[in-house]
């Protein structure tokens, strides 16, 4: 069914479902909001790509597609039941169904906590994700449809009291410790990065001196590091200023807060001296505290005062932090609504609007201004839902395009030809784990073998270069040729034991990449494999090893594609 | 737009076209299981790179910090100036600590600098900033020298490792606190914290070696199948790193060390830090463009003199075997051979005779790759506690080590999609070292 006429049959049964008042609206509703958004998409990139004279590829095929949609809503392969169950529907709504029902599965709900993380953290940052509170959070919030604003607001302010925003600070624990935390805000919140700013003027941004790098800085010089039990809070002074020198200037001057836009917080109320004889009777009982202390600092400036056995962060009454959040997470700012829609972009097509994905300035403008503006108003006008931005490209044709290709690729800016993307390593170990056998669907959600919990670790751990992007070490490719731990992994999965229990070869090789590369062979691909078993007819289950191994290493299993 | 994408640099990766032969069928057949066809792979491979074999490097990183007063910049006699003497060297004039009296021999083939300031590099021992040749910052992981010129020097095509690192023990590694550098896990070094080959250069016993090789080729051609519509660089570098593995493997006499011919083995010594010696001219022999050898731990804070005796004494009979093998074998004048460490030691010495951290004023050497023989940079006051003349930071001693192997200072890499140059701004090229 066309993209036309999809979107007219939406159309016809939100009229329908809006004059009966049926509690099925909502999700009509968004659905058809979900696919006014893809067209808007393939309209523009189309203008694009007619301008240009080229023709785009055309639509993936059913095994392409399921693939792609499993790979990049629910972080993981299908398994081969739900691939053959998609390919077989005759459901002329089927790839539809299909981005809906992975959307609203808690597969999405991981994979997307862990593409957040990895946004945030940078291309090759190093935020440990091994923190069950941290990853808890990111999930939580996914999964009850949190906005983009809410859940930046709280990493901004990164106040966890309990509930669902515990592990909300980690973020800012792991900048506050590193020392970067205006370059790291300003980055993963709101795509730029100042830090050449620190010492003189932005290279191509005019307006960004050293005053906007410390500027940033500002909202967060009174922020620091609490040690409560195990656990490390952010807490913030009411009080403290933070300055700089220009390159090339005698003088110290003070930074006041500013955002990147120039727009600064109202003005801080003057801090109320306290009465000496109180200072003098709070500090009698306090031992060991030197001057500077925030235990020193007048409690009246604190909604959470310092404590000498502090249990969470301490909350100013006027923070800096609140302030930034206020000012920087809304609508009307640009900064932080396109950054947030480049990166998930980016993560379902491989590439960005704007590349470097933190170089979102005027110096450096987007491939496409009019999709990007139009994918922010649409982001802020539902709620800043991540689920709905990434299923509404998902259900473009631009998203779905085949990406075969022979010969030279036209410009990959131009979408005009489906991306090779590598698979980020979480979505790698996971579909190792899918291929091989160590899952199964349950309620529509495919969910690990028992015990399978330290092989993953393992291999996470071997397969880790550090990188977010592919890149190989040499110690990497040694490891998947040459360690008995892989090796002996494969032969553990159930896939041998399926393979080496189905006689006919056509059908059992046949069942080996569908459950691997998520397509059948083709004809080269069933002889070359078929001569391969045959040569090796006495050794069986050694050579389906090897033919496994070989799936799993080849380069079409490494990328999404 | 216009900027390439970190990941993706085009030209970057010439795929490495193994000749697949037809048909799985005829690749199985062409192997005969009794022999190694490793064993003939290597010889062929190490041949073929030699031949076209350009520079090459080797950096000895002192680990801890190394004292100048003990090694190339010795003040007998001052009250800074330790109980040892100094000797004449090959170069007249020139006197180095008598802890080096081979390394006296051969003086004429090294250039010596004895005014390194770190500045701003700072003096901790994380020792990343005179690693990188700029100030560590912690939201970013930048290459090392060695990464660098890995990156710059390595030939894609090669089935040997691009980046060789022998540690003496495993104390202190800047990059694995550090993680994978900014340019990527390919140019991180293959790692040996002992003489001995790890376990994943060789196929396990279950598997045979017809297995081995064939399962390689089965996931080679299913790679090419899919490469034919899906011409992208990333797939082929990714198809290039398995496409190496076997040249890696068939390596392990080359990384055996203890396989080298006897002589050799007499004539380097049995410690750990002579036998990398040896390695090192083995691998770079053979076309391994980068060779780090990291011997530690030279932070004498106490005793310094007694562990300067010891550590002098193997450093300077592996390192002037070293180089004089260079030069009989006709290798120097394409291998640059440097000495790093994190900072010098202090003039003051301790009460429990040891000298503290001194990034003020230290001394490194380096040799071969047009660096001229002899050459002595900079000077330190009588007694050694400041520069007098010829001030260099470690930006410098990055753009001579640039300069003599033909890397370009202005080249980008990319962090987080942001160009940076190899070389930190205001790196100067040590002139004195190449006239």
């Amino acid at each position: 069914m066309s993209m036309a006429n999809r979107l007219q049959n939406a159309i016809v049964w939100c009229v329908l479902l809006a004059v009966a008042a049926q509690p099925l609206g909502a999700t009509i509703e968004s659905e058809l909001a979900a696919t006014i958004l893809a067209a808007t998409i393939d309209r523009l990139v189309g203008q694009k790509l007619a301008s240009h004279g080229i023709d785009p590829a055309p639509r993936s095929d059913d095994f392409e597609i399921c693939r792609r949609l499993y790979l990049d809503l629910a972080g993981r392969i299908p398994t081969r039941d739900e691939l053959l169950a998609f390919v077989n529907s005759a459901d002329s709504e089927k790839r539809v169904a299909l981005v809906q029902r992975l959307a609203s599965s808690e597969d999405f709900v991981i994979h997307w906590a862990n593409n957040i993380h990895t946004l945030l953290r940078g291309e090759r940052g190093r935020l440990p994700m091994g923190d069950d509170a941290w990853a808890n959070y990111l999930r939580n919030s996914i999964r009850e449809g949190h906005g983009w604003d809410r859940m930046a607001a709280e990493m901004i302010l990164a106040r966890p009291l309990k509930g669902d925003d515990d592990g909300a600070d980690r973020f800012l624990v792991h900048s506050v410790t590193s020392g970067t935390v205006a370059r790291d805000v300003s980055r993963a919140f709101f795509g730029v990065d100042i830090q050449c700013a620190m010492c003189h003027r932005h290279i191509e941004v005019e307006e960004w001196t050293p005053k906007s790098y410390w500027g940033m800085a500002a909202f967060f010089n009174r922020s620091y590091i609490i040690k409560a039990g195990n656990r490390l809070f952010v807490g913030e002074r009411a009080t403290g200023e933070v300055s700089f020198k220009e390159v090339g200037q005698q003088e110290d001057q003070l930074a006041a807060p500013v955002f990147l836009t120039g727009e600064k917080p109202p003005e801080e109320p003057e801090p109320v001296t306290e009465d000496p004889e109180r200072t003098k009777q709070r500090v009698a009982l306090l031992s060991n505290v030197k001057a500077g202390d925030p235990l020193l600092d007048n409690p009246d400036h604190y909604l959470a005062a310092p404590e000498v056995e502090p249990t969470g962060p301490t909350v100013p009454r006027y923070s800096r932090r609140q302030q930034l959040a206020k000012l920087a997470v809304n609508d009307q700012n640009p900064y932080f609504v396109h950054s947030l829609v480049n990166r998930v972009w980016k993560r379902m097509m491989g590439q960005g609007l704007v590349e470097p994905l933190d170089q979102l300035h005027v110096g450096n403008p987007p491939t496409h201004p009019e999709l990007l503006d139009a994918l922010a108003e649409d982001f802020v006008r539902h709620g800043h839902d991540l689920r709905h931005l990434a299923t509404a490209i998902a259900h473009s044709e631009t998203y779905q395009r085949t990406s075969n290709w022979s010969g030279e690729r036209p410009d990959q800016q131009l979408y005009a030809v489906g991306m090779v993307k590598p698979l980020i390593l979480h979505q790698y170990v996971t579909a190792l784990f899918c291929a091989a056998g160590y899952f199964r669907a349950c309620d529509g959600r495919a969910v690990f073998e028992e015990n399978s919990s330290q092989a993953i670790a393992t291999l996470h751990g071997a397969l880790d270069t550090g990188s977010a992007e592919l890149d190989v070490s040499a110690e990497g490719s040694l490891y998947l040729a040459n360690s008995p731990e892989f090796d002996e992994w494969i032969a553990k999965g159930d896939l041998v034991t399926h393979l080496m229990n189905t006689s006919a070869v056509d059908e059992v090789v046949s069942m080996a990449f569908e459950r691997v590369l998520s397509r059948p062979p083709d004809s080269d691909e069933l002889s070359a494999i078929g001569k391969y078993l045959a040569a090796k007819s006495d050794r069986k289950e050694q050579a389906w090893k090897q033919v496994i191994w070989s799936l799993l290493n080849s380069a079409e299993f490494r990328f999404n594609h | 737009m216009g900027r390439a994408h970190p990941d993706c640099v085009p030209n970057e990766h010439t795929f490495y076209r193994r000749q697949f032969l037809g048909t799985m069928g005829a690749g199985t057949a062409a192997i005969v299981p009794n022999l190694n066809p490793l064993t003939g792979l290597c010889s062929e491979l190490a041949a073929q790179q030699t031949k076209r074999r350009g520079k090459s490097l080797i950096v000895i990183y002192l680990g801890g910090g190394w004292s100048q007063f003990e090694t190339w910049d010795p003040k007998p006699g001052q009250p800074t100036g330790g109980p040892y003497g100094a000797i004449p060297t090959s170069v007249p004039g020139l006197h180095i600590s008598e802890l080096l009296p081979g390394t006296a021999g051969i003086m004429h083939h090294l250039a010596v600098v004895r005014s390194i300031s770190n500045g701003s590099l700072g003096g901790n021992h994380d020792g990343g900033g005179v690693l990188i040749g700029r100030p560590l910052d912690k939201s970013v992981t930048y290459p090392t020298l060695a990464e660098i010129a890995t990156r710059v020097l390595h030939d894609a095509d090669s089935q040997l490792p691009y980046h060789v690192e022998l540690q003496t023990n495993s104390v202190f590694r800047y990059e694995s606190t550090a993680g994978v550098s900014a340019l990527g896990p390919r140019y991180a070094p293959l790692v040996f914290s002992t003489t001995e080959v790890p376990p994943l250069f060789y196929r396990m016993p279950e598997l045979s070696e017809l297995d081995h090789h064939d399962r390689e080729q089965l996931r080679s051609f299913l790679s090419r199948n899919f490469l034919r519509r899906h011409h992208v660089d990333r797939v082929e570098a990714y198809n290039q790193s398995h496409a190496r593995v076997r040249g890696l493997m068939a390596c392990d006499s080359l990384l055996d060390v203890e396989q080298a011919p006897q002589e050799d083995l007499e004539r380097y010594g049995t410690y750990p830090l002579a036998r990398h010696c040896l390695s090192a001219r083995r691998l770079v022999e053979a076309g391994v463009p980068v060779v780090k050898i990291r011997d530690t731990w030279w932070d004498t804070h106490a005793d310094c003199f007694e562990g300067h005796h010891a550590l002098c004494t193997n450093f300077d009979h592996a390192f002037s075997t070293l180089i004089q093998d260079l030069v009989e074998r006709d290798m120097l004048k394409t291998t640059l051979v440097v000495t790093l460490s994190e900072f010098g030691r202090k003039p003051t010495i301790g009460a429990d005779l040891g000298r503290d951290h001194y990034p003020a004023t230290w001394s490194a050497v380096m040799a071969g790759c047009g660096v001229h023989g002899g050459a002595i940079v900079g000077r330190t006051n009588e007694d050694g506690t400041e520069i007098v003349e010829r001030k260099v930071s470690p930006t410098d001693l990055f753009a001579s080590y640039f300069h003599a192997l033909d890397i370009d200072p202005e080249e980008d890499f990319y962090v987080q999609g942001r160009p940076i140059p190899m070389l930190e701004h205001g790196g100067k090229v040590i002139e004195e070292l190449f006239t």
